[in-house]
């Protein structure tokens, strides 16, 4: 049976604290002061203890020069007072932040008489590492084990009694929202505040190989330590490296000692990980000592979820199904609105526009209803299929599995010999292509990094992949879903491939090592999700009600100049010259404007065929399918989908590699990759049977 | 112990920092802390992937981060877990 520190009252010369204290903050006459601090991870309880024991008697402020919260309270006990001070909540003492800086500096130079540890008994572990550093400072300790009852309802058993041998340190379990344990923690208090040659704690331990380096720098450390430091602390924090310590330590020594502390440091800086490792190899000791059974849960929701879904088979098996019901979700739901949309938006809009506009002037009508509405009007019509789009990816993204398909990702380009320093960088790309271009500069060898840089833009992007899901929804209706899924596998595979040839000959098997962090999975929030929508979709709105009005209408004035048909504008001469290329894909000169249009932004290409193809009275998923035919329209998604990148991403490339002579290869690659990919895909339509 | 885990990373026989905690024998928790321990230490740095400024050009730029931490092994951890290799 765990033993309860909380279950039994102790005789004490303790009644009390809350409610026996004075009204005003200050320390009560006639008694002894005992310096109280409470520390401890943030949600602890802490805050809770120190409330149950100050009462109203309590201060609060800012610790001097800083804007973190203090706050000192006082607590009147029937023969001392203590006065308690709430230190800031920290996960460890290593100066990484105010709060750190706060805490350490405080029980250093203000020497509390004790120091009451409020640990969280469900995650003694690292509460621990918090105790392994307090133990290097100059003040006893007591550890208050907070929420053992929801330790308990847990599952997790904790012998208090083999911890506190374990330690060295009194313990006590509570429950401070429900008052049990406070009198045994204020009795522990008292008696070690009167006694505190009773405080020994059993400390992590050094291994013996390294000791001599501490007891050195102890030694050349000397005298010139200054009082409230100690040099044994001094010496372990210049030994890890903290800024802080060895700024003072250079203030504090004669150069020529520095110096020697300097070479001293510089030969033996890994002797830190021993030390370090230490704590872990101390705690994980006590861990097996004191907890006698582990939680029932073992195994979180997130561990059993991830079983599966990290798992080297089940996970990409997980990630198919996921990317595939997501398109049929956005298809299923999305389409039939986006027609409702396209029906009273585009055409009723248009027709009345045009009725009302046309006995003003037949050309103004034409530019409006032609030019403006049929490009951005028909834009906006596919705001449904997006915003089911990022709704799924939202969901992806609260839910943690966002982080899964990329483990997952990592896993099978590992499974095919791709896991180098290129990886990490292009596989922010399936977010947006500029950031896998900047994120390049992990690679080391300029040579890879060049590689990496030019093949981002093959990482389909959400904006192509926006434009994908939409188009195909209009020329494939049913068969979208496969059309979608194959065009998107066919790209990561030209990628895995490129990605291959260029870890083993360029990179030779360079290999990037690298851990991540895969967040807790949890139940969506729906105002996340529909903030995460709205972000996007406002994005998406704001272009379309701009550069794509803009890029629509000037569209049109070139395809209606200068003898008001489009056989004969400017646009139709400039695409004619762009038809043998064409050709090959099977593209007519429009699908070419189209294609060159998306370099400004991948949604232009929706704009402008809407401004190309338009038909009088009919509707974008009609006049579209009829006028291009599958074999071309898949033609037409593929070469999109290796096209060159937005103009955003090219700039990038000129960024980072500092060239426009690569900049402009990179532009001609991907060109003749995009025709090829489409002449490719023209032909394997009419092989299928696709009408050509 | 440190050492034990950046021989993990370094073999690819950890990739997360659950699947670290678990090798090492540690609580998921404590896991992070070992690797902040490590990245406090100058022996792993943060892979950084923030949105560029560039990102602000196109209407999908936020969706550039996938939405979990990674770290890398530094050339100061390299040469440790060389050294270490050298001397056995």
């Amino acid at each position: 049976m765990p033993e309860r520190g909380n279950s039994r009252p102790q005789a004490s010369p303790v009644a009390g604290c809350h409610g026996e204290a004075a009204a005003v903050v200050r320390p009560p006459e006639g008694k002894r002061l005992i310096k109280v601090a409470l520390a401890g991870q943030p949600n602890v309880g802490k805050s809770t203890l120190f409330n149950m024991l100050t009462g109203l008697n309590q201060h609060v402020g800012n610790w001097p020069g800083k804007t973190v919260e203090q706050k000192l309270g006082y607590c009147s006990l029937q023969e001392a007072t203590l006065e308690l001070v709430d230190l800031p909540g920290t996960y460890s003492l290593t100066a990484n932040s105010e709060e750190e800086r706060i805490a350490r500096d405080y029980i250093i130079k203000e020497r509390p008489d004790l120091v009451v540890l409020v640990a969280d008994a469900t995650n003694l572990e690292r509460n621990l590492y918090l105790l392994a550093e307090l133990l290097l400072l100059p003040a006893p300790i007591i550890l208050a084990l907070n929420m053992m009852d929801v330790a308990a309802s847990e599952g997790l058993e904790i012998n208090l009694r083999a911890l506190e041998e374990a330690l060295g340190v009194p313990v006590v379990g509570m429950s401070a929202v429900r008052n049990v344990g406070v009198r045994e923690l204020l009795a522990k208090i008292y008696e070690l505040a009167c006694d505190p040659s009773t405080f020994r704690p059993v400390r992590p331990q050094m291994r013996p190989e390294h000791r001599h380096i501490l007891a050195q720098l102890e030694v050349l450390l000397g005298e010139h330590v200054p009082h409230p430091y100690e040099p044994h602390w001094v010496a372990l924090k210049l030994l890890e490296g903290d800024a802080e310590v060895t700024a003072l330590a250079q203030q504090w020594l004669p150069p020529e000692t520095w110096q020697q502390v300097h070479s001293l440091l510089l030969r033996h800086e890994d002797a830190i990980l021993d030390i370090a490792g230490g704590r872990y190899e101390w705690i994980e000791g006590i861990v097996n000592r004191v907890i006698s059974s582990r939680r029932r849960s073992e195994f979180s929701l997130t561990d059993r979820i991830d079983r599966y879904a990290t798992h080297p088979f089940w996970g990409v098996l997980l990630l198919l199904a996921a990317a595939t019901l997501s398109f049929l979700l956005v298809y299923s739901l999305g389409s039939p609105l986006q027609g409702l949309l396209e029906h009273y938006l585009v055409e009723r809009l248009g027709e009345w526009l045009f009725s009302a506009l046309a006995p003003i002037s037949p050309w103004l009508a034409g530019f409006v209803v032609d030019g403006v509405l049929a490009g951005a009007g028909t834009m906006v019509t596919f705001v449904p299929i997006l915003a089911i789009f990022f709704a799924v990816l939202g969901v992806f993204e609260d839910t943690g599995y966002m982080a899964r398909a990329a483990f997952v990702m990592d896993r099978f380009m590992h499974a095919i010999g791709l896991h180098g320093r290129s990886f990490l960088p292009l596989l922010l790309g399936f977010g947006c292509n500029v950031p896998a271009v900047v994120g390049t500069r992990i690679i080391d060898s300029q040579r890879a990094r060049l590689l990496s840089v030019l093949l981002a833009p093959l990482v389909p992007c959400t904006a192509r992949l926006g434009v994908l899901t939409t188009l195909s929804a209009a020329f494939f209706g049913r068969k979208a879903l496969v059309v979608s899924m194959s065009l998107i596998g066919a790209n990561v595979l030209s990628l895995a491939a490129l990605g291959l040839v260029l870890h083993r000959f360029i990179m030779r098997g360079e290999q990037l090592a690298f851990i991540m962090e895969l967040p807790l999975y949890h139940s969506p929030n729906v105002r996340t999700i529909a903030l995460f929508v709205w972000h996007h979709m406002r994005a998406f709105l704001v272009r379309a009600a701009t550069i794509i009005v803009a890029a629509s209408a000037g569209m049109w004035l070139l395809s209606t100049l200068p003898t008001g048909e489009i056989s004969g504008s400017y646009l139709a001469a400039f695409g004619r010259l762009l038809s043998p290329v064409g050709q090959i894909m099977g593209f007519d000169w429009r699908l070419m404007v189209a294609l060159l249009s998306s370099f400004v932004a991948k949604e232009n290409s929706l704009a402008t065929l809407s401004v190309l193809y338009a038909e009088p009275g009919q509707a974008v998923t009609q006049y579209l399918p009829q006028a291009i035919t599958q074999a071309t329209a898949l033609a037409f998604l593929a070469a999109q989908m290796l096209f060159i990148p937005c103009v955003a991403t090219v700039a990038a490339i000129r960024q980072e590699t500092r060239s426009w002579r690569w900049t402009l290869a990179d532009i001609g690659l991907l060109l003749i990759l995009a025709i090829l990919g489409g002449s490719a895909a023209y032909r394997v339509a009419l092989l299928l049977g696709l009408p050509g | 112990m440190l050492l034990q885990a950046l021989r993990l990373i370094e073999r690819g026989q950890a990739t997360t920092v659950e699947e670290l905690a678990a090798q090492l024998g540690l609580s998921p928790a404590l896991g992070k802390q070992l690797v902040a321990d490590l990245v406090r230490l100058g022996y792993l740095q943060p892979l950084a992937a923030p949105c560029p400024g560039q990102c602000t050009g196109c209407s999908q730029g936020g969706a550039c981060s996938l939405g979990f931490l990674s770290w890398a092994i530094t050339p100061k951890g390299q040469r440790a877990l060389n050294s270490q290799a050298e001397a056995h």
